[in-house]
């Protein structure tokens, strides 16, 4: 075993085949189900934001006969004003649209880079899969949060910008799972039967690898995306999210200065409570794939 | 022992790859005269661009292109003219070059520019004299007319015997190593007191639901940690604060630098229960998945049917075997807990690393960002190395 491997193990070696997981191997349960409900629901509503019939998430709606806003949360008001008297409801549905974004592009484009990185490093290994390993370990030597910050204080604050460098993090993580997955594969019979029938590279890797390494990948997608959306949360509290758009961290940075947590603590509560609830279930439904299609190592 | 040379010399390399790509990144995608100087640096910038083969002068952002002649060979200018000068001449330049007709003397088709504009520079109609001299000045200063290798083997050097060098803003007072002075206890001691308190809720924890494996105490309190793992620490912080800080007044909502040290221990108990209630929670359900598996081993067997109670079994033979794998996470966890102070420290504003790099970040003082990433980096290698050392010294077997 090389010393790389070595580091790497060491990294990665956070084992999770708890006793549970093997007993719950070949059943997803009612509260996967459940946890896709909700991840549906609020990804059709980020989606739809703007044709549902919502308030206009920057109006000032104040309303004379509630006094000065903050206004407590009511039956107009489902989550409160903040403020401003901008409905707190609405806003939490439009700062899904954002967050949902930066979560959604940051491990697409992690998956798309670290997946064929690792593959490729996992296929051929020689001196390419050293260097793409230590690479790895370079990237997840870095505590992940400093690393965005790094990025996205040199770089302008755009939502592309901040998704791709979510994104750029998730590369090593994901990598080092396409590569362990691919070299599980790379010597299989199916493969050497592929192989001794003259199949080439690029046919062994889309036709053969692929399709095996995309499985765990996917658990590691829905795991990946609460750990992105939570990092811009992070740099929202560091003031390095986003400029432009409001984004469920913006949102509760917003309400978490000491006099409206005493006031009004609804303003932070409510998107806290959303963000909780769609990180819970993404977490959630995550880990039963892992453990439905039985994946061992993640590095998330 | 080859082993742990290996382990070094990787470390080492890890760092030296973590710092280059670090510095480059500051260098390459920042602009560190900027930074110093502010707008003033900008009277250096490119505002046009010449093309290699020819003498084409480009104009961009509206920029006059009258006031430019386009040299082919050394010319007489009219005063306030401008000069492109092509690499053929003396002058070891770029094309681009564009200099204040004042610093630059044509004798007999030999072009010569005076000191004060480097190389690359390039100047468009003329900045001030003293304008170019702040800038010449704190080019020298912070070595940056220097090529990027030097300036990142000079700054290792510094860096390794301490010397962080000088500060952006401010032009360079206090030097940084002074700030990290100052800062870098608060933030160790929070994450040495998050890391107690993590500790300390998750090994009683973790024995006592792995005393009761599969019973529904055991099954909620699994539940309850994948509730505060899902729980992002921003969000953990803020519930903290409201709950424990504002309602229940049971702790100061912020830290106060200048109170002794107890209040201070008191004041960063809140910060570092939202550092330590989700690392509590990753390592009992470690600890509880192991206590687990070694409470099913013969030799626990044996003790109880020696007739050792339950509580001792658990305490005095099942944990220490459990243990391994919890030294492995606590270390590399490390990692993520730094990541989490920072936000930690930022919301009950305590003055440490964290904040550091937020203030930093907002002034563009790159260079406390590189010593922070740095000391990051640094602190969590040293953690990898030191829990191989603890694992190789409670289990021999890793000694290969």
């Amino acid at each position: 075993m090389s010393e790389i491997e070595l580091v790497a193990d060491e990294i990665t070696n956070q084992d999770d085949a708890s006793p549970e997981a093997e007993l719950i191997t070949r059943r997803l349960g009612w509260a996967f189900w459940l946890c896709v409900c909700w991840l549906v629901v609020i990804v059709l509503a980020a989606v739809l934001a703007p044709w549902l019939p919502l308030k206009d998430p920057n109006a000032n709606l104040v309303n004379r006969d509630l006094g000065r806003p903050p206004y407590s949360p009511s039956s107009e008001f489902w989550f409160g004003s903040d403020q401003d008297a901008r409905d707190v409801f609405s806003r939490t549905i439009f700062g899904a649209r954002v967050s949902l974004t930066v979560g959604f592009v940051a491990i697409a484009f992690g998956m798309v880079i670290g997946g064929t990185l690792g593959i490729l490093s996992g296929y051929f290994r020689g001196w390419w899969d050293r260097i793409i390993s230590f690479a790895f370990v370079v990237l997840l030597s870095f505590p992940a949060l400093v690393l965005a910050i790094l990025i996205t204080s040199l770089l302008d604050r755009g939502l592309m910008t901040i998704s791709l460098t979510l994104g750029f993090l998730a590369i090593a993580p994901v990598g080092r799972l396409a590569r362990a997955t691919t070299i599980q594969y790379a010597e299989r019979e199916f493969v050497v039967a592929a192989r001794t029938l003259g199949a080439r590279h690029p046919r062994i890797i889309i036709r053969e690898l692929l399709p095996n390494v995309v499985i765990p990948m996917g658990a590691l997608a829905l795991l990946g995306m609460a750990v992105a959306i939570v990092a811009e949360g992070g740099l929202a509290f560091l003031g390095l999210s986003v400029q432009k758009e409001e984004t469920w961290g913006k949102l509760i940075l917003l309400g978490a200065g000491s006099r409206d947590l005493e006031k009004s603590p609804w303003i932070s509560m409510a998107p806290i409570f959303i963000l909780f609830l769609t990180v819970l279930a993404l977490n959630f439904a995550g880990d039963k794939i892992r453990a439905y299609f039985d994946v061992k190592e993640t590095a998330l | 022992m080859n082993y742990w040379l290996q382990r070094i010399g990787m470390s080492v390399l890890l760092l030296l790859s973590v710092s280059a790509l670090t510095f480059g990144a500051m260098n390459v995608l920042g602009d560190p005269l900027f930074n110093i100087l502010g707008p003033v640096a900008r009277t250096k910038d490119v505002r046009g661009t010449a093309q290699t083969d020819g003498y084409a002068y480009q104009a961009s952002k509206g920029n006059p292109t009258a006031g430019l002649v386009v040299l082919d060979e050394a010319d007489e200018l009219a005063s306030g003219q401008a000069l492109l000068v092509s690499t053929d001449d003396e002058l070891p330049l770029r094309t681009d070059t564009i200099a204040p007709l004042d610093s630059v003397t044509v004798e007999g088709g030999l072009v010569s520019i005076a000191d004060t504009v480097s190389p690359g520079d390039s100047v468009v109609n003329g900045p001030e004299p003293e304008q170019l001299f702040k800038v010449a000045q704190a080019e020298q200063e912070f070595h940056l007319d220097k090529p990027l290798p030097e300036r990142y083997a000079r700054w290792l050097a510094d860096f390794v015997t301490g010397d962080m060098g000088p500060q952006f803003s401010k032009t360079g007072e206090p030097p940084v190593t002074d700030l990290i002075k100052e800062r870098l206890p608060r933030s160790v001691m929070l994450l040495v007191m998050a890391q107690i308190l993590a500790t300390a809720i998750a090994i009683p924890w973790s024995l006592w639901s792995a005393s009761k494996a599969n019973n529904i105490v055991d099954k909620l309190s699994t539940f309850s940690t994948f509730l505060i793992i899902a729980l992002p620490n921003f969000a953990l912080g803020v519930i903290l604060k409201y709950v424990f800080a504002i309602k229940l007044s049971w702790f100061p909502q912020t830290f106060n630098a200048s109170d002794p040290l107890l209040s201070q221990v008191w004041q960063m108990f809140l910060p570092a229960l939202t550092i330590a209630l989700p690392a509590a929670a990753v390592y009992q359900r470690l600890l509880r998945t192991d206590l687990i598996t070694t409470l099913q081993e013969d030799f626990i067997l044996m003790a109880r049917s020696k007739g050792v109670s339950r509580r001792n079994v658990l305490f005095r033979h099942a944990l220490r075997p459990s243990l391994f794998s919890f030294v492995t996470v606590f270390g590399i966890n490390t990692g993520a807990l730094i990541g989490g102070s920072l936000i930690a420290e930022t919301i009950f504003r305590v003055p440490g690393l964290g904040s550091a790099v937020v203030e930093a970040v907002a002034t563009e003082d790159f260079p406390i960002v590189l010593a922070i990433v740095m000391i990051i980096a640094t602190a969590f290698v040293l953690v990898n190395v030191v829990v191989d050392v603890v694992y190789s010294l409670i289990d021999p077997r890793v000694r290969r």
